[in-house]
């Protein structure tokens, strides 16, 4: 009750409130609108002139015609010359429209309702048009075409803060004039500072990130302008951790576990090294040993690793062995004659060693006289960490899943089980290449994708290893002390579980590396990474093997079946040390 | 368990996983970010085209609508209308011809590559450890390892590029031996399975032998695994012939792993096959796949990769039932 009391007053004073603002308003309304209607009554008749003479016109059945508003064209741009029949008592069709000017000195007529005309001179051209019906009742209206000078800045631009490239020519060889072109001015605002240069052809060092609008004005000998735009965008230098993400992405995680473990002992108030972690590492090297002697002795494998170790080398010292230092850049230089660039010298794809430049291209040159040894040394680096860091989210994601489903069982394990079984059926190669194409081509998606393709597989193999840890007396027996689930888990089970798939593991980095491969080549990779697949890619479609230039696809195809054949060989050998019932054969 | 309970089991999980599948599909293509009229719209196009766009493909819809209207359009074979190569034509009908290339080619060259990467792993494993498995196994692994476009990009450019001895692209159209070839829908009968062979050899043997590798490499692991069995030696107790214990023993025993990894790696099979067709130009779905990518065509790419994941489902389900003939247990 004392709720309803307090409200009703509150309420009406509201709508009190709300009509007073109601009236206040339509009176407003009905203000304005008086004064509307005052002004268009005591307001002479709109643009009378033409009203007036249309009038006129009907009365006396003539004809009554629009030439059109002054119009400014470009230089080599068609000026289009329309007229609009205002008044007629003819039909329009039988109507005769005559455009007529004078033109580089001769008078030239036009006869068409809507014409277009390209003028010889920039200038200003007074048009006539007449029009006539079969009665030869006439009318004449006239109007002005300007024609300027075309000016051309030429395309937009896009550079990096740090790049050796922000010193810009701006060039306005594209402007086009009659009378020839006398004065090219550039102006824009640098640091604060307004900018002016004349020429056709200037350059300017832009050092500082911005978006510069850069406007050129060009005169002609009649005193003529034209104007164009150009935007040059500087784009700041990244955070170094967006521009080594790849580092970021490793050594974070790295770091934090490096943490936790210093954290822990720091806990449990031990030094840091106590004699109980030196025991542990004797064992564990003693184990290590006695795995690496069985590893030594399958010679395929460890060709294999000493393959991949090569590869690494290559991946992580690829700029200085390189012989040029941006290979996705650095072309031989051009012939020039007059002037102008003719072809790339030697031509390429080529074998021989640049005669000006003096470099020798080991393995030849592509279509674009880059350096195939570079590139190829360059293209590790890409597949390296597509295979490592794609592996890494496949098995994470796969680790994760199969110990959830096989350690807590029941309905976890059917739901999880039952998701594996789906994405297993799903056809992977045709969802990498659906999701990229939805993603976008950029180098992390590559990653991702692939990371997240393959994870069903790894998912299986934990969850039957945890099903057979599961069943041993150590874990009942944890269960029995009290242990909990994570405890369980991370001391009993993983330790048992990993080496097992860690054979898995590498396997998965072969694939990881074919999927990358298949997608550079199939341009669903991103374009500005060096890849092999990419690099192969090029050669198909500029047929390498029609022009003879075998080294373009040996180089990079010899590579990726040598890193796949490698981690493949070693997965399988190291298959061979921890599954020992295998070592029968 | 009784076959009949088996069967029907299967078959309820694979009308399942078929929802699944239907429902994964329709998700995919909307949850994604991106505006799909972006793709749709002409570049300038006007609102009222916009509108249209969105109404004719649904997408001013609830989300509910969009959903049981596709899976309605899906079950009458309806996949809608193209926006890339096939303009604004209905997507089915310009199906079937592709589907009939790639049933050609995914055929011949699977039945061929189990039979021969069986042959293969066979022999490897029971030399193991002579010249013979080494060079075979040393093959097949140079094979896997190879990614399937590098291998038929060399065998398109040595044998159709360099020697001339096989046409470069297309599913048919020209003869061997013949330098004016008359129009395919021309030819006659004989004439025309001659133009379709003769352009199959070459994206064939690239199949083949690629996923030959993998099926090789399969059934050696698994024979081996076998061969090194108690029961063998038994048999060997016994006195049987060394064919006896590898056909009637081992081989049976052998083959089950295969069956299931091989139901396993039809993904691996249709990778292969896109990556063949492309590099031929061979107008299967895989070309035509990667022909929907470059336009962003995703009304096709959908029908696609509908088509392509219930291949796999109905390759599993084969895949089962031969396990159930394999393997006597199953129906115990």
């Amino acid at each position: 009750m004392a709720a309803n009391l307090h409200k009703r007053p509150m309420e009406t004073r509201k709508t009190a409130d709300m009509r007073h603002f109601r009236s206040v308003g339509m009176a407003m309304l009905v203000v304005v609108a008086i004064f509307l209607m005052g002004l268009a009554l005591a307001a002479p008749p709109q643009s009378d002139k033409t009203s007036g003479r249309t009038a006129q016109a009907l009365a006396q059945g003539v004809i009554e015609i629009d030439a059109g508003a002054p119009q400014n064209v470009s230089y080599g741009a068609p000026a289009i010359l329309n007229a609009t029949v205002i008044a007629t008592v003819e039909p329009e069709e039988s109507l005769n429209f005559t455009w007529t000017f004078i033109d580089n000195g001769t008078l030239r007529t036009l006869y068409e309702n809507m014409a277009s005309f390209v003028f010889s001179e920039t200038g200003v051209y007074a048009v006539s048009l007449t029009v006539r019906d079969i009665y030869d009742n006439n009318a004449s209206d006239s109007t002005t075409v300007t024609v300027l000078p075309a000016a051309e800045a030429g395309a937009s631009r896009q550079f990096r803060e740090d790049s050796l490239t922000t010193l810009i020519y701006l060039n306005a060889s594209g402007s086009r004039s009659s009378p020839d072109i006398v004065s090219y001015v550039w102006t824009f605002t640098y640091d604060g500072q307004p900018q002016t240069f004349d020429g056709m052809n200037v350059s300017f060092d832009f050092k500082r990130p911005g978006t510069y609008n850069i406007t050129l004005t060009v005169t002609d000998a009649n005193g003529m302008v034209g104007t164009d735009y150009l935007i040059v965008r500087v784009l700041a230098k990244p955070l170094w951790v967006v521009e080594h993400w790849v580092v970021t992405f490793i050594g974070i995680p790295i770091l934090i576990v490096a943490l936790l473990l210093v954290f822990n002992k720091w806990r449990k108030g031990s030094g840091l090294i106590t004699s109980t972690d030196i025991e542990k590492a004797k064992l564990q090297y003693k184990g290590f040993r006695k795995n690496w002697k069985i590893f030594r002795s399958n010679r395929l494998g460890f060709v294999g690793m000493i393959i991949l170790l090569i590869f690494a080398a290559m991946a992580v010292f690829a700029p200085w062995i390189s012989t040029v230092d941006d290979p996705a850049n650095t072309q031989e230089p051009n012939i020039i004659v007059g002037g102008v660039p003719i072809q790339l010298n030697p031509l390429p794809p080529t074998f021989s060693e640049s005669p000006y430049t003096g470099i020798v291209h080991y393995w030849g040159t592509d279509h674009k006289g880059l350096d195939v040894f570079s590139l190829t040394m360059h293209g590790a680096r890409a597949s390296l960490i597509v295979g490592i860091v794609a592996t890494a989210i496949s098995v994470l994601l796969g680790t994760a899943i199969g110990l959830a489903a096989g350690y807590f069982g029941k309905v976890t394990d059917e739901v999880l089980m039952r998701v594996t079984d789906f994405f297993l059926v799903l056809p992977w190669f045709p969802l990498m290449i659906v999701l990229m194409a939805i993603l976008g081509q950029k180098f992390i998606w590559v990653v991702v994708v692939i990371g997240i393709t393959s994870w069903p597989s790894t998912a299986r193999v934990v969850r039957s290893q945890v099903l057979t840890v599961k069943e041993r007396q150590f874990i009942v027996r944890a269960k029995c002390v009290g242990a909990s689930d994570g405890h369980i888990i991370k001391t009993h089970i993983l330790p048992n579980v990993l080496p097992l798939i860690f054979a898995n593991t590498v396997l998965l980095i072969a694939i990881a590396i074919f999927n990358e491969s298949f997608l550079d080549f199939f341009g669903l990779g991103d374009p500005t990474v060096i890849s092999w697949g990419a690099m192969l890619e090029a050669a198909y479609d500029f047929d390498a093997f029609l022009k003879g230039a075998w080294w373009w696809i040996g180089a990079p195809g010899a590579a990726i079946v040598l890193m796949v054949l490698s981690f493949s060989l070693v997965g399988y050998a190291i298959d061979d040390v921890l599954n020992p019932k295998l070592r029968r054969r | 368990m009784d076959l009949r309970t088996l069967l029907t089991r299967k078959l309820v999980y694979v009308v399942i996983t078929l929802w699944a599948i239907l429902t994964f599909n329709f998700f995919l293509f909307r949850i994604m970010p991106g505006d799909p009229t972006r793709v749709l719209v002409p570049r300038g196009g006007t609102q009222e085209l916009r509108d249209a766009i969105m109404h004719e493909f649904w997408l001013d819809r609830p989300l509910w609508d969009q959903y049981t209207h596709y899976i309605y359009q899906v079950l009458t074979l309806d996949f809608g209308i193209s926006s890339g190569e096939w303009k604004l034509q209905e997507i089915t009908p310009n199906l079937v011809a592709p589907i009939i290339n790639t049933l050609l080619l995914v055929g011949i060259g699977t039945a061929l590559a189990i039979f021969l990467g069986v042959l293969l792993g066979r022999y490897a494993a029971w030399r193991r450890g002579t010249t013979a498995d080494t060079v075979g196994m040393a093959f097949a692994l140079t094979f896997y390892s190879m990614p399937t476009f590098l291998f038929a990009l060399v065998m398109l450019m040595v044998f159709g590029g360099e020697l001339q001895w096989f046409p470069l692209k297309g599913p048919y159209g020209e003869l061997p031996f013949v330098a004016n070839p008359p129009d395919y829908y021309d030819m006659s009968i004989i004439e025309k399975i001659i133009s379709r062979g003769y352009h199959l050899v070459l994206p064939v043997i690239a199949f083949t032998i690629e996923v030959m590798a993998e099926f090789a490499l399969i059934m050696r692991n698994s024979l081996t695994d076998v061969l090194t069995e108690d029961y063998i030696i038994t048999a060997r107790a016994k006195g049987l012939s060394n064919k006896a214990i590898l056909n009637d023993h081992a081989m049976r025993n052998a083959l089950l792993p295969v069956v299931t990894v091989a139901a396993i790696s039809v993904g691996w099979v249709l990778g292969g096959d896109i990556m063949v067709e492309i590099v031929f130009s061979y107008k299967g779905l895989g070309y035509i796949a990667w022909d929907a990518v470059n336009l962003r065509d995703f009304c096709v790419l959908q029908a696609l990769f509908l088509i392509m994941a219930v291949a796999v489902l109905i390759a599993n389900l084969i895949a089962d039932i031969i396990y159930i003939y394999l393997d006597p247990r199953v129906k115990i």
